[in-house]
């Protein structure tokens, strides 16, 4: 079946203002934002954050507090004005965490299920039915019973089925986290050339920012029920927003100082130690004589005996080795900037950076990032 | 390649699902609810039959004042407290066999002790009125025919002792199910901990693990002494001929034992009853806060034995000799006896029984009837049981969620013949109800109220495992939820469905003291019919009347499932045309 590569199918979804109570705990916080048609959309944030929540809002299994929802331009949430369009009205397609394949119907009646629900006609089953399985890359297993099949199998049928509607929207709920490292790894690929092929809206839950980074064309962190920042994956993992951001995003080092000036996209920075630093990768809100925090990932932290002439790709600072231990394959040797620890990331049978105890040079990347929390 | 149109909602709107609630709570508190506003309403007033109403405390006054009510409280007491402790033995002695013991029966005593479990009450009181009555039992034939007839008085099943252990035999089923989930699941870091401190396996066993299960026996414990206090046909076969009277006794006593029934006096006695009851069950929500310690949790850890080999022997010969005891003996008694011309005339085999209630129009009237309530009400309680458990898991905190949940514990909590008088009260004040005095359909209805409580609570059971995920998938791909409900969740339960409706149309068919007071000379179960035998010394016949309605159901069932499985060849094809086709297609195309 040719895939149809625009018309209806395509639609944007936009959240103003979505706040979600259980009770008195608020889940979301007063959600805002824009997804483009055809983008694929990653929320990224560690458990319990809401990110759930907001998919299950946005296809309808959950209802809203407050705030709007609209599917291309249908206001599918006002939750003011007590509209709510049920699940059933919304046409998405969507992949649960869990599959949840009816292990009381075959293959193809899984897939077909939406079919007939939907009214499509009797006639064009068939054809669709292959045509989906096609796409998804599924064997012959069609008349086969879910609880048959491999983990990988049942992601595929549950993708067939979410697809098989030709849904304006495409919900995935953390719908590789089941599956082992080679298999997950290989549906990311096959999952981000379907949406290129398709190009159906898509949005993906999931707390894995290397998933997220290699799928999404937008990432948008949440933190507690709230956007913390929305942005291409090079910005979320080069560029972190503040503190818990970068966090999460695998920033293990975090120094921090007074912003001395400010020059282009160059910062310099007056260190706890004294020390002044000028850095090229500064982030947003950043004022003179304002506290600011250089982010620094262990692996990208390096150790040096003896101090080089001034370098445009790092700067250095003095510090002393307080400990290094062995992590496997790593090493991990700990110094100690101005009462700040740092650690910095080697392979064990690499040269030791330094003993416990030696005065050694820090060097610290120039294009780290910098926030202002 | 637009689907044509899109899916109807079906039902007219906001408007047409409240009412629709609406009518479904209505039905809930009048089925369920309202009964126990009647029953004190009956206390306060007297008989339903009265046409003026006169509010008088009169009825609590003669059953507070009557000597005869501590005596009554001490035997209801010491019935269920003795039931209750002789079964949590024997269920404990064979949930350790089945969880911790590699022995050969080993997977026999789940099928036995579901067997026991299932058996009415009924039943096992009336087999064992006859196995061990001390001048006409097979017990006492037996022992005289090896010269110790003397001994053979001892054996007299219609006795304290005989009331308790009959009890114990026929509870142990239910006590070993609930009890082989939390004994299977309980921790058994603790116990592999003590074990390399140095302790043995059965040592640590006693000290640790059985210790650490004491809120679930607790709880266990509580449940089955409210059981105890609510039993009825157990005192009523066993006891009463010997003048044991428990409180279910004396609100029977007061309806029937006098000229006229002292309404008042039986609501009394009921409500009195009930606050007991509903005081012990505070109590046990207060002590546990809450917790259910009863729910299996799935999976079991591999066994670990508690002893090595050695007395195997013993262990299998005492598996051996319950399923004797507790099933093999009562049910060649009840098909022996039903043979025997008379009860205690043993070697004459006839067919007379059989052929008496053939030709007796109220028995045959009972056996119809009674397949009538287990095929009809068992069929229709669990499906209300279905979708009040079903609001209850999915909607806890939604007005009807609320209202199942409460209403599927009312029922638990009133002895049967309680519920009995709170029926006859409430059916007969009502309209068109009242004009099915006299019929099966009323009894039907009663029955179906006293099994709620089963139903429901074996359907919470199946719902929860049966994720929510399956019925969100199906309202993504655009299924409304009644459609939902029945197609996903009720098709996946279906199994689990037919095996509570046996359970239920098994209880409906054994329960005595729920359609006691709706029974009419004509309108009988075979519970009530073969009371009303035994109460008459007619104990062989009672026995072939049990017999055949257990032949009848078997057979009725297989019936029905003969025809389910032709209509499952006929209609459950796959549901596009080409699927063999297509998927040979493919085959070939991949081939190339
Ligand atoms: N039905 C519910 N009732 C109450 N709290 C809930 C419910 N569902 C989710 N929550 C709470 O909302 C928060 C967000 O949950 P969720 O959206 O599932 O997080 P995530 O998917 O990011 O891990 C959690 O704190 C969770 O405990
Ligand atoms: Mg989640």
């Amino acid at each position: 079946m040719a895939i149809e590569s625009d018309g209806g199918r395509r639609s944007g979804i936009t959240i103003a203002g979505l706040v979600k109570l259980y009770g008195s705990l608020k889940v979301l916080n007063g959600i805002s934002l824009d997804i483009e048609p055809g983008a694929f959309v990653a929320l990224l944030g560690p458990s319990g954050c809401g990110k759930t929540t907001l998919l299950r809002t946005i296809a309808g299994l959950a209802d809203a507090s407050h705030g709007t929802i609209d599917i291309g331009d249908r206001r599918v949430v006002d939750a003011d004005k007590g509209v709510f369009v049920p699940p059933q009205q919304r046409r998405l397609g969507m992949v649960f965490q869990h599959y949840a394949l009816w292990p009381h119907m075959t293959v193809r009646n899984n897939i077909c299920f939406p079919l007939r629900k939907q009214g499509f006609p009797r006639a064009e089953w068939d054809a669709r039915i292959m045509a989906v399985a096609e796409t998804v890359g599924l064997p012959t297993i069609l008349d086969r019973s879910p609880s048959q099949l491999s983990g990988g199998q049942q992601q595929r049928v549950a993708l067939a089925r979410a697809l098989v509607s030709e849904p304006k929207v495409l919900l995935l709920d953390e719908p590789l986290s089941n599956l082992d490292a080679n298999l997950r790894d290989q549906l990311r690929r096959e999952l981000r050339q379907l949406h290129d092929r398709q190009g159906t809206t898509t949005v993906l839950v999931t707390h894995d920012q290397h998933e997220a980074a290699m799928m999404a064309d937008t990432i948008v962190v949440i933190e507690s029920g709230s956007i913390v920042q929305v942005g291409p994956p090079g910005d979320i993992l080069d560029r972190p927003a503040n503190r818990f951001v970068a966090g999460f995003v695998g920033y293990d080092n975090f120094l921090a100082g007074v912003v001395e000036q400010l020059d282009g996209s160059a910062v310099q920075i007056r260190l706890s130690g004294g020390d002044v630093v000028t850095l090229r990768n500064r982030g947003s809100g950043l004022k003179a004589g304002q506290p600011a925090t250089i982010a620094v990932r262990s692996e990208q932290l390096s150790l040096a005996g003896a101090s080089q002439a001034p370098q445009e790709s790092f700067v250095e600072l003095p510090a002393r080795v307080a400990g290094v231990q062995g992590l496997g394959r790593w090493r991990e040797t700990y110094v100690d900037y101005a009462g700040t620890k740092l650690s910095a990331r080697d392979l064990a049978d690499a040269p030791p950076q330094g003993e416990q105890g030696s005065k050694v040079f820090v060097r610290i990347p120039s294009h780290s990032p910098v926030f202002v929390d | 390649m637009q689907p044509s149109s899109l899916p109807v909602r079906p039902w007219t709107g906001r408007f047409g699902r409240v009412a629709f609630r609406i009518f479904l709570a209505a039905l809930i508190v009048y089925c369920l609810l309202w009964p126990m506003v009647m029953l004190l309403r009956g206390s306060l007033t007297g008989s339903p039959f009265a046409s003026e109403t006169h509010w008088t405390l009169s009825g609590f006054r003669q059953v507070l004042g009557d000597p005869q009510l501590l005596s009554n409280i001490w035997a209801t007491i010491l019935l269920s407290v003795g039931v209750t402790v002789g079964s949590l033995v024997g269920g404990t002695y064979f949930a350790v066999l089945a969880t911790r013991f590699q022995t050969r029966f080993r997977s026999w005593i789940t099928p036995m002790m579901v067997l026991v479990a299932a058996t009415p009450g009924l039943f096992y009181a009336i087999s064992w009125a006859m196995l061990a009555n001390p001048s006409a039992g097979v017990v006492s034939k037996l022992l005289a025919a090896i010269g110790i007839g003397g001994l053979g008085q001892w054996f007299n099943a219609v006795s304290w002792p005989g009331m308790i252990i009959t009890g114990s035999l026929k509870v142990s089923g239910f006590a070993y199910l609930f009890l082989v989930g939390p004994i299977s699941a309980a921790d058994r870091g603790q116990e592999d901990a003590a074990v390399i401190s140095g302790a043995s396996r059965l040592n640590a066993f006693f000290t640790i693990t059985l210790p650490s299960l004491a809120p679930a026996y607790f709880a266990i414990g509580m449940l089955l002494i409210v059981a105890g206090i609510q039993s009825f046909d157990m005192p009523a076969i066993l006891g009463l001929p010997i003048g044991i009277k428990t409180l279910s006794l004396r609100v029977h006593d007061y309806l029937v034992g006098y000229a006229t029934p002292n309404w008042q006096a039986a609501n009394a006695v009921a409500v009195l009853t009930m606050v007991f009851v509903a005081s012990i069950v505070a109590v046990q929500i207060w002590l546990l806060h809450g917790k259910d310690h009863t729910t299996v949790s799935g999976k079991s850890p591999p066994v670990t034995p508690l002893a090595s080999k050695g007395w195997g022997w013993l262990i299998d010969l005492s598996i051996l000799a319950f399923a004797f005891v507790a099933l093999v003996a009562p049910v060649a008694q009840f098909v022996i006896g039903s043979f025997q011309p008379f009860f205690g005339l043993y070697g004459r085999w006839t067919l007379d029984n059989y052929i008496w209630i053939l030709n007796d129009r109220v028995g045959v009237g009972a056996l119809q009837s009674t397949l009538i309530i287990a095929f009809v009400g068992a069929s229709v309680t669990v499906m209300a049981g279905f979708f009040m458990a079903y609001a209850i898991s999915r909607a806890p905190a939604s007005f009807l969620g609320v209202l199942s949940r409460i209403g599927s514990w009312i029922p638990a909590t009133a002895p049967g013949i309680v519920l009995s008088v709170a029926l006859l009260f409430t059916y007969i004040k009502t309209p068109l109800i009242r004009d099915l005095f006299g019929t099966h359909w009323l009894m039907m209805f009663a029955l179906m109220v006293g099994a709620i409580p089963i139903a429901v609570r074996a359907a919470e059971g199946m719902i929860a495992q049966i994720s929510r995920e399956l019925e969100e998938a199906a309202y993504i791909s655009g299924s409304y939820p009644i459609p939902t409900v029945v197609g996903i969740v009720a098709r996946l339960c279906a199994p689990s469905l037919v095996g509570a409706w046996l359970l239920i149309s098994l209880w409906m068919a054994g329960t005595l003291d729920i359609p006691l007071l709706l029974q009419s000379t004509n309108s009988q179960t075979v519970a009530t019919y073969a009371f009303s035998l035994v109460s008459q010394g007619e104990y062989s016949i009672a026995a072939a009347m049990l017999v055949s309605f257990l032949l009848l159901l078997a057979f009725a069932t297989l019936i029905l499932f003969g025809i389910f499985q032709i209509a499952r060849r006929l209609f459950d094809r796959p549901r596009t045309a080409a699927s063999t086709k297509s998927s040979l297609a493919r085959e070939n195309m991949h081939g190339n």
